[in-house]
């Protein structure tokens, strides 16, 4: 039957327009409900009115994209498609963020668009990334939604079927291949088992029914057993033959070899692969690093108690369970690591939307996007990097106009770049735009009442420029469309820090600006140096953790060495004078003048600072908790942890500790 | 005798691209229905012999109609209209007791392949 495609385009024409002006109304309803704030949190309100809304905009992506198959429209059929997969995330009661209402309206109008043309008598559809756009952040709210594919060593999902228990052997195996063009090859195949399930004599079908729901069919191919004193293999032949879409039925038994190389053609390696992964809830892998945070800890513990008895085996047996405990926390901690595109894929599109909306021209560059992260740490970079990318582009750029009058390139260069140190990483974003005035910044952080004026004042350029991290800062002079989503460098730089990480920010005033994140690898499991505090048998002594990434050196310094001016202590380390702080005194223990003893030395360049301690216990690996609030107020605690003696501690961040009177000021 | 049907689907796109489909064999098409729920009051008005029933539907979707329908006559036959990426939705109405699925976009012949190997297996 030919179709009339002529009577057909009108109707997709009437119908899709009054589709999708009942999307729109959709989309303008659930705006006004404000079901979808920025920070993607849904107030109790208006709760079946939002889900009748979305449960509507579903269907009419749907019918659209039905529509526009059966027409041939592929570009508009793709994207209702992606369209109607976002709404379905958001029907089922789950946050699309801003940015996913964005890119439903953004669809409805691309759609509408479509259908104009086609009304216009164009055939011919052009959509760009749009549907892949849709497509990246449907693929993040799926994976953010409790499940990771991990790989898994050895083929714990079996691409043939597994052999019968013993004592059941000559089981009648009937293997039906589904044929290569027929649609939806798993439900014929649920079909197919449903009709022979049913027959007598059998015993199991391979893949389970329930595992045809969420997987494919390996090699199109179902596999039955059947007990061949009940079966009758004439029936089994018939039904099978008898169902929609079987391509072939053959009959085996289990001594049979297993199907020849041939069967499994070429390039399977891929699928293969894929075949040999088994999805993992990601809190069961939070609870694996726990479990072997905590073996970490008893591990530990059982050194020190080694320590302690005389039994030189003990010492072979602490060491072994040293290796495997590290060996187990590798492959946990390999198993959650996320290549950084994961995260930044869609960078590129954000950048050229934000620099199109704000009419500025940027060539935005990344690399190093392949460095693997933990899943943990990656999840809470996204709304940190989109406003770094905003305010490169909002207030970086200074306009196309501005630079070529400044002798500059109208395009700015943006570049986001992401390298590895060791066990850290570091990711950078850099541009040539304006850079930040150190002058302005310490101005605005006086009126704006964040320091006093002799702080301010005492601040050097690389300090002020570290001003903008401050809450409350901001040189926004306008809002923008895209500024006020609730996060600042401020927030940028507590989630870093909350990460184990350290925000570097430099800037040329007039020609670049530079932000860097070094991050840890990975979370949780952490090396620390033990200190004390507090002087020796007065009852008020503890113990404290500094992250070693922290501390750049340790050394002792004489009471010499240590001397006094403007109104603060100084400790000379080699040739510089670096301000000496007394850990006992920060923290309010009763400490007598500046002395000379262990410092470590924190800090970096002119950020040096010297921390005296009264005691370095050892260096340890720990566990670190995040402590909750009131404590988690304190910004110089970063966490706290369980020693390896069984002692509690706080773990420390000393530049916080050290710099917290700058901000007193 | 040509076989009756009752056609669902809220979209009348879809409704009259089966029906063009349906013109092609020996069939009457005897209702249409727009959701879930006049579908199952049409299917007990009518009693048709075949129903080709949308999922995604305002008010009722198509596996609650279904399940419905088949819970009121068990010997109804259905026949989902399935989209790409709909297996388990498929699934569920199979379990229940559909016939059997055809996939958007529809193609005339494989429908009617489909349509006519369901009815003769029905001795319908």
């Amino acid at each position: 039957m030919a179709i009339d495609r002529g009577k057909y385009r009108r109707m997709f024409i009437e119908e899709a327009r009054e589709g999708l002006r009942a999307l729109g109304n959709h989309l303008v309803e659930l705006e006004k409900l404000e079901v979808l704030p920025a920070d993607g949190t849904r107030p109790t309100g208006h709760a079946s009115a939002a889900q009748e809304a979305m449960d509507a905009a579903f269907r009419v992506a749907h019918s659209l994209k039905g529509m526009g198959a059966a027409m041939g429209y592929t570009a508009f059929a793709e994207l209702a498609h992606r369209l109607e997969d976002l709404a379905d995330i958001a029907r089922q009661g789950r946050s699309i963020g801003s940015e996913g209402y964005d890119l439903l309206l953004e669809g409805s109008d691309r759609l509408e668009e479509l259908v104009e043309r086609v009304a216009a008598g164009h055939e011919d559809m052009e959509l760009g990334e749009l549907p892949g756009r849709v497509q990246a952040l449907v693929a993040r709210l799926r994976a953010q939604d409790a499940s990771t594919v991990v790989p898994t060593e050895g083929a714990s999902l079996p691409r043939v079927p597994p052999p019968p228990p013993a004592g059941q052997p000559g089981l009648l195996t009937v293997r039906v291949r589904i044929a290569d063009d027929a649609s939806l090859p798993q439900v014929r195949a649920f079909m197919v088992h449903k009709a022979l399930g049913a027959l007598a004599g059998w015993r199991e079908t391979f893949p389970a029914p329930e595992a045809l729901r969420t997987r494919e069919l390996p090699d199109r191919t179902l596999t039955l057993r059947f007990d061949p004193e009940l079966a009758d293999r004439d029936a089994v032949e018939r039904m099978a033959r008898a169902a929609q879409g079987v391509a072939e039925v053959t009959f085996g038994d289990v001594e049979a070899p297993p199907p020849a190389p041939e069967d499994a053609p070429a390039a399977p390696a891929e699928r293969a692969e894929a075949d040999r992964t088994v999805r993992v809830r990601t809190a069961l892998l939070d609870e694996f690093i726990d479990s072997v945070g905590e073996l970490l800890l008893a591990r530990s513990r059982m050194r020190a108690l080694a320590g302690r008895v005389d039994v030189p085996e003990l010492f072979d047996l602490v060491d072994e369970v040293d290796r495997l405990t590290r060996d187990l926390h590798a492959r946990v901690v390999a198993a959650r690591m996320t290549p950084l595109s994961f995260l930044t894929e869609r960078f590129p599109r954000v950048v050229r939307d934000l620099a199109r909306q704000a009419r500025r021209s940027v060539d935005f560059t990344m690399s190093g996007m392949d460095i693997e992260l933990d899943r943990a740490i990656l999840d809470e970079l996204s709304a940190p990097f989109l406003h770094m990318l905003r305010n490169a582009i909002d207030h970086g750029h200074e306009g196309d106009d501005v630079r070529r009058e400044r002798g500059k390139a109208p395009t700015m260069k943006l570049a986001m770049r992401a390298s590895r140190d060791r066990d850290n990483v570091l990711l950078e974003l850099e541009d040539d735009g304006a850079g930040l005035d150190p002058a302005r910044l310490r101005r605005r952080a006086v009126e704006r009442g964040l320091i006093g004026q002799a702080a301010a004042d005492a601040l050097n350029d690389t300090q002020a420029v570290e001003l903008i991290c401050l809450p409350g800062f901001s040189t926004a002079e306008a809002v923008t469309q895209t500024s006020g989503r609730g996060v600042g460098m401020d927030v940028v730089k507590a989630t870093l820090e909350r990460l184990g990480g350290v925000l570097r920010i430099s800037s040329v005033h007039g020609r670049s600006t530079r932000i860097g994140l070094e991050l840890p690898l990975t979370v949780a499991i952490i090396q620390v140096l033990v200190v004390e505090a507090g002087a020796p048998g007065s009852g008020m002594r503890d113990a404290y953790a500094i992250p070693i990434n922290r501390v750049e050196q340790a050394i002792d310094v004489d009471a010499a060495a240590i001397s006094s001016a403007r109104g603060r202590p100084w400790a000379k380390i080699g040739a510089e004078l670096v301000p000496l702080h007394d850990l006992s005194g920060e923290l309010g223990y009763p400490a007598p003048g500046p002395r000379g003893g262990t410092v470590l030395l924190v800090g970096r360049g002119a950020d040096t600072t010297a921390l005296r301690v009264d005691a370095i216990v050892g260096q340890e690996e720990v566990v670190a908790k995040p402590l909750g609030p009131p404590l988690s107020e304190l910004a110089y605690l970063a966490g706290a942890t369980l020693l390896a003696d069984g002692r509690a501690a706080f773990i420390l961040d000393p530049l916080r500790l050290v710099r917290a009177e700058v901000v007193r000021g | 005798m040509p076989k009756r049907v009752l056609i669902v689907d809220d979209a009348v796109f879809m409704r009259d691209m089966i029906k063009d489909i349906f013109s092609g064999g020996d069939f009457e098409i005897v209702g249409e229905a727009v959701h879930g729920v006049e579908a199952v009051d049409k299917y007990k008005e009518l009693r048709p012999d075949l129903v080709t029933m949308d999922i995604v539907m305002p008010f009722k979707s198509g596996i609650e109609a279904t399940k419905e329908i088949l819970a009121f006559d068990e010997k109804a036959t259905i026949i989902m209209c399935s989209a790409l990426g709909q297996e388990s939705l498929v699934m569920e109405a199979i379990e229940a007791g559909a016939a059997d699925f055809i996939v958007k976009p529809f193609k005339a012949d494989d429908v009617l392949a489909v349509v006519n190997k369901v009815l003769a297996a029905r001795g319908k």
